[in-house]
């Protein structure tokens, strides 16, 4: 009963609008973005189940105190690695990557459930670390490689896009943990001096390509059309030529014949902006930044730093998600494959961002508990 | 903590705030430009050649046609796509048609949309292609033009190039108008190169090209071509033309040249038998002038009808040169000088007019500039101005020496004479008619003067009566029961090459009308170079007899003193698919049972135009012949030609064509009948 009371009481309605709104979006832009793509256009039912899905399992995870969670924190750790081993053994290779694990008649993508649960693991860490003052290189030691383990397994799957989130989830993390800026620093030329290993040794040619002609086209040299910058050209092509006002619902040509590619998963902020236009990705982007900052507003407010922690994680990971998914559509960073939050199809995007969703809802409603 | 919170707040916004920003940049600042890039991408233009208009006769028989078939063409990138190697698909079409392998598979190579591979394939290789089912190999139907009677009229149809272009003669001429609006429509196509939506209903009838019906009469023109064709070569000219036209209208019902070619295969000939020689050539007239000469004397009243000349004994001196006559004569009347085509007579009428009256008189029937009668390279042969001429010019050329005319000109003006004194434009075209049946244009008859009084032309058409009566220059011109007026002409030729003339080379020429006192044509024959005789009399007149016998027959004039006999009744101009048969079949047939039966084991190939495919079939099979068909419709061409003698089993090939549905909103009924017959 007292759960109930609880849930009904304290539940957090803008958080729930939101996230229901974007995902309302995604569900109605999907369907304009498959229309006419044979074979796809039952997409937007699809998403629906998984929103479904993800909407209980968002329940489920926020019915239960996140002191729990604190408690079986590296379990979830554990099983989040064991699962980024399995992908290397089971897994299944679509377009040069192997990180999907069939079971059934679905794939699941366990670098997606990671970024879930090393969050809960930075904050249980966290959480437990008796230190108060600010902190130094030394004490980043134990979260770096908390963080290391599965960024290297899953950068070698390869996926790129992931491992950048991880990292910069961490960061954020870390960052607002009172980290020393001294320590900062470091942190910086550190990744000055790793950057350029990192491109040799763990990147593959694919990933260099499109940072290559992300580079290029920077600095002017927009010759590469064909290549890996052809994505983002029609996507730029496809969002300018929406306009201010856009083209309206279903009449985006880009989109409809087909010059648009990856528009389910990876570029539909590109379909609703040609059709919406500037009005549509204004309303869009807003509700992005509502709820990133809502999330932080629940870090701020929790009641214990496993909570804060949590919040502000899942909130980094909605906020790096969409900035990085809006930059590499318009453009303005290289095209490394991150969805876009409650938006784009696929069933793991959607059920790791609900499973943060729960996360956030738990810690709102629990901020007057205990 | 709290302050890094804000901070962190903050970055967010700022990030918010970049994101926005660029999202303003594409979306309003550059909108218009990617705009345009997209449109590009999905906008593509089709050239939408439409079908090339039917040239036919004055009663409706096709001409020109133009039958659609097969041309192959390739996507290559969609056969990238679909994973085709080009080489093994060069091997495959090579197998099927004949090809340019190297440039061909270059082609296929490339990353276009489109690349012609062959065109205009016979239906039965289209079929194999389609056979082979290669992925991105297409086909599409394209017109290819036909001339159903060959050699018909060939010179003046001109052809048409592989892209359906006219190159000459009428098709040239009329290019525009027979092509239709080859328009460009709009058309959107996706990502992988497929045609979505057109914006446009496309219509095959408004935007096909208009069809052309010509004042020639298949009939007329086929006797004026076979006699031509057998005159020329009985005297071994070195080439021809005949002109028949109606005086009447300046309708032009035939003109023929020699030698002739098959339009289908225009490449089999040089190009100058391709020449329309009876507009383009010019050459001195000779004697035929006289009568206009008369005539302008006549009418400016320099002469008298019953005034006498004193010609000289057959010879004169003028200036430093002496003008012959043939014979000696005494004196003459106007009359008797055209009839003996007296040479010193007529430089002593033209002397009458004076240079400039002379010049006026000739000028007035249209010598010296061009007819215009919408044919490329039509000649206006050259009459210098008076101002020019030498004191030779102002005698010879009331003769016909020291200028220069077409074949066309000739029949224009003595259609004047024929007529009552009226020039007319001569006529080719009668009308222009759309897809949808409407005349855009007519072409009615036009006079352009009165060149010389009613009674004056009568008179001086009756003076030349007495050309074809005993003693004339053209007793072979008479016409048994029709009386013929007309003029002959036997001139040298220019000799380039040594200056002077050519003691060889002569151009015998005949215009006359007939009948002479109602005249329904005025015949034109010009002989280039006969070899065997050269008297204009001798070599013209009879191919003149043999064509005005003919049409004159086919045109249901009665002779004289049978003037109750009623007209054959005229064809109706209804279906051109139904009417055509009995008009097409009897000179063949005629000439077919004259040849002798053909050897055992051969077989004479029958005349299968404007049937229908079955009724062909069961004709081909009944003279143990195979057939190979090509289009729907009826048949507009075959070869073997009718009449030609094969082996047994040898195969003839047919093209077929749709009929052009009706002449007119009259006949509607029969348009429709026409509809339902057509398998």
């Amino acid at each position: 009963m007292a759960l109930v009371r609880t849930m009904r009481d304290q539940f957090d309605w803008a958080l729930f609008v939101a996230v229901a709104a974007v995902s309302v979006l995604g569900v109605i832009n999907l369907y304009s973005a498959t229309s006419a793509s044979p074979g796809h256009a039952d997409l937007y039912i699809q998403q629906i189940y998984w929103l479904t899905l993800g909407a209980g399992v968002a329940t489920l995870i926020a019915s239960i105190d996140y002191r729990h969670y604190e408690r079986y924190g590296w379990v979830a750790y554990g099983v989040g690695i064991v699962l980024l081993i399995l992908v290397f053994l089971l897994g299944r290779s679509i377009r040069g990557s192997t990180r999907w694990i069939p079971i059934g008649g679905f794939s699941l993508q366990p670098s997606e459930l990671m970024k879930v649960f090393l969050i809960i693991a930075l904050a249980k860490y966290l959480h437990n670390d008796p230190k108060t003052g600010g902190r130094t290189l030394k004490d980043l030691v134990v979260p770096g490689l908390i963080l290391a383990l599965p960024m290297v397994l899953i950068l070698k799957q390869p996926d790129l896009g992931t491992a950048l989130i991880c990292a910069f989830v961490f960061g954020t993390i870390m960052v607002l943990t009172n980290l020393k800026l001294r320590s900062l620093f470091m942190l910086f030329l550190g990744f000055a001096v790793s950057a350029p290993l990192t491109w040799f040794y763990l990147l593959e040619d694919y990933q260099i390509g499109r940072i290559v002609s992300f580079w290029n086209r920077i600095f002017g040299n927009d010759q590469d059309v064909l290549d890996s910058g052809w994505h983002t050209h029609q996507s730029l092509i496809a969002i300018g030529s929406g306009g201010f006002w856009g083209k309206g619902f279903m009449r985006g040509t880009q989109n409809q014949f087909h010059f648009l590619p990856d528009q389910q998963s990876d570029f539909p902020f590109a379909v609703w902006s040609e059709e919406h236009g500037f009005a549509g990705a204004v309303v869009l982007i807003g509700l992005y930044l509502f709820l990133v900052l809502w999330g932080l507003r629940i870090a701020s407010q929790a009641k214990d730093r496993f909570g804060a922690v949590v919040a502000v994680g899942v909130s980094a990971l909605i906020f790096w998600h969409a900035v990085i998914n809006f930059g590499m559509v318009m453009g303005i960073l290289p095209v490394v494959g991150l969805t876009l939050p409650f938006f784009s199809y696929g069933g793991s995007s959607v059920l790791t961002m609900m499973m943060g969703v729960g996360l956030l809802m738990n810690v709102s409603m629990r901020r007057f508990s205990f | 903590m709290r302050m890094r919170m804000a901070l962190l707040g903050a970055l967010i916004f700022v990030g918010a705030g970049l994101v926005m920003r660029r999202a303003y940049e594409l979306s309003v600042e550059r909108a218009p430009a990617l705009r345009e890039m997209a449109e590009e991408q999905y906008q593509r233009s089709m050239r939408l050649a439409p079908k090339r208009g039917t040239i036919r006769d004055r009663n409706g028989a096709p001409l020109a046609v133009s039958v659609d078939v097969d041309s192959v063409y390739a996507n290559p990138r969609r056969m990238r796509r679909e994973g085709v190697d080009p080489a093994r698909a060069m091997r495959l079409l090579s197998s099927v048609l004949d090809l340019d392998a190297e440039r061909i598979q270059h082609r296929l190579e490339s990353d276009k949309l489109f690349v012609w591979i062959s065109r205009r394939v016979t239906p039965r290789v289209a079929a194999r292609v389609r056979e082979l089912e290669i992925p991105g190999v297409e086909m599409v139907r394209e017109g290819r033009r036909y001339y159903p009677n060959r050699e018909l009229l060939s010179h003046v149809l001109g052809f048409a190039n592989i892209d359906g272009v006219g190159i000459e003669g009428l098709e040239l001429e009329y290019e525009q108008q027979l092509s239709g609006s080859s328009e460009r429509v709009p058309v959107i196509r996706d990502a992988r190169g497929h045609v979505i939506f057109s914006e446009r209903a496309l219509d095959g009838r408004s935007t096909r090209g208009a069809d052309l019906e010509l004042t020639i009469d298949r009939t007329v023109q086929r006797i004026a071509e076979r006699e031509l064709s057998l005159g020329a070569r009985t005297f071994e000219a070195r080439a021809g033309s005949v002109i028949v036209m109606d005086p009447r209208s300046g309708e032009i019902l035939a003109i023929a040249n020699f030698p002739s070619f098959n339009a289908n295969e225009p490449g089999d000939v040089p190009a100058a038998v391709r020449r329309d020689r009876a507009v383009t050539d010019r050459f001195e007239p000779g004697s035929t002038i006289k009568p206009f000469t008369v005539a302008s004397a006549l009418a400016a009243g320099s002469i008298r009808p019953e005034q006498h000349f004193d010609c000289e004994h057959g010879a004169m001196a003028v200036a430093e040169y002496t003008i012959h006559d043939d014979k000696p004569f005494d004196v003459l009347t106007p009359a008797q000088i055209l009839a003996f085509s007296s040479n010193i007579g007529a430089a002593k009428i033209g002397g009458t007019l004076g240079r400039e009256g002379l010049y006026r008189g000739l000028r007035r029937f249209g010598f010296g500039r061009r007819t215009q009668v919408g044919l490329p390279g039509e000649t206006g042969g050259i009459l210098r101005d008076y101002r020019r001429w030498y004191e030779m010019d102002a005698a010879t050329i009331a003769f016909g020496q020291g200028m220069s005319v077409n074949a066309l000109q000739l029949a224009t003006a003595m259609g004047a004479l024929a007529n009552g004194g009226q020039l007319m434009r001569p006529t080719l075209v009668r009308r222009l008619i759309d897809g949808n049946g409407e005349t855009l244009r007519e072409f009615r008859p036009r006079v352009r003067r009165q060149v010389v009084p009613r009674a004056t032309a009568r008179l001086v058409a009756d003076m030349l009566t007495g050309v074809t009566g005993p003693g004339g220059t053209a007793e072979e011109a008479a016409l048994d029961g029709y009386l013929v007026a007309g003029k002959t002409g036997t001139a040298q030729k220019a000799d380039y090459a040594h200056g002077g003339y050519d003691a060889d080379a002569w151009v015998a020429s005949f215009v006359g009308f007939v009948p002479a006192e109602n005249p329904r044509l005025v015949i034109s024959v010009v002989i280039d170079e006969p070899a065997i005789a050269h008297y204009g009399g001798k070599v013209a007149g009879p191919i003149f007899r043999r064509i005005a016998q003919a049409t004159l027959r086919h045109l249901g004039v009665p002779p004289r003193g049978v003037a109750s006999r009623s007209r054959r009744p005229r064809r109706a101009p209804a279906n051109a698919a139904t009417a055509t048969p009995e008009a097409t079949t009897a000179p063949t047939l005629a000439v077919a049972a004259e040849l002798p039966p053909p050897a055992p084991g051969e077989v004479r190939v029958p005349e299968l135009r404007d049937l229908p495919a079955r009724a062909a079939l069961v004709q081909l099979r009944g003279s143990h012949l195979t057939g190979r068909f090509e289009g729907t419709g009826r048949v507009v061409h075959q070869d073997p030609a009718a009449g030609d003698v094969v082996p047994e089993g040898t195969r003839v090939d047919l093209s077929l064509a749709m009929p052009r549905a009706a002449l007119g909103p009259a006949d509607e009924s029969a348009r429709l009948a026409s509809v339902e017959l057509t398998p």
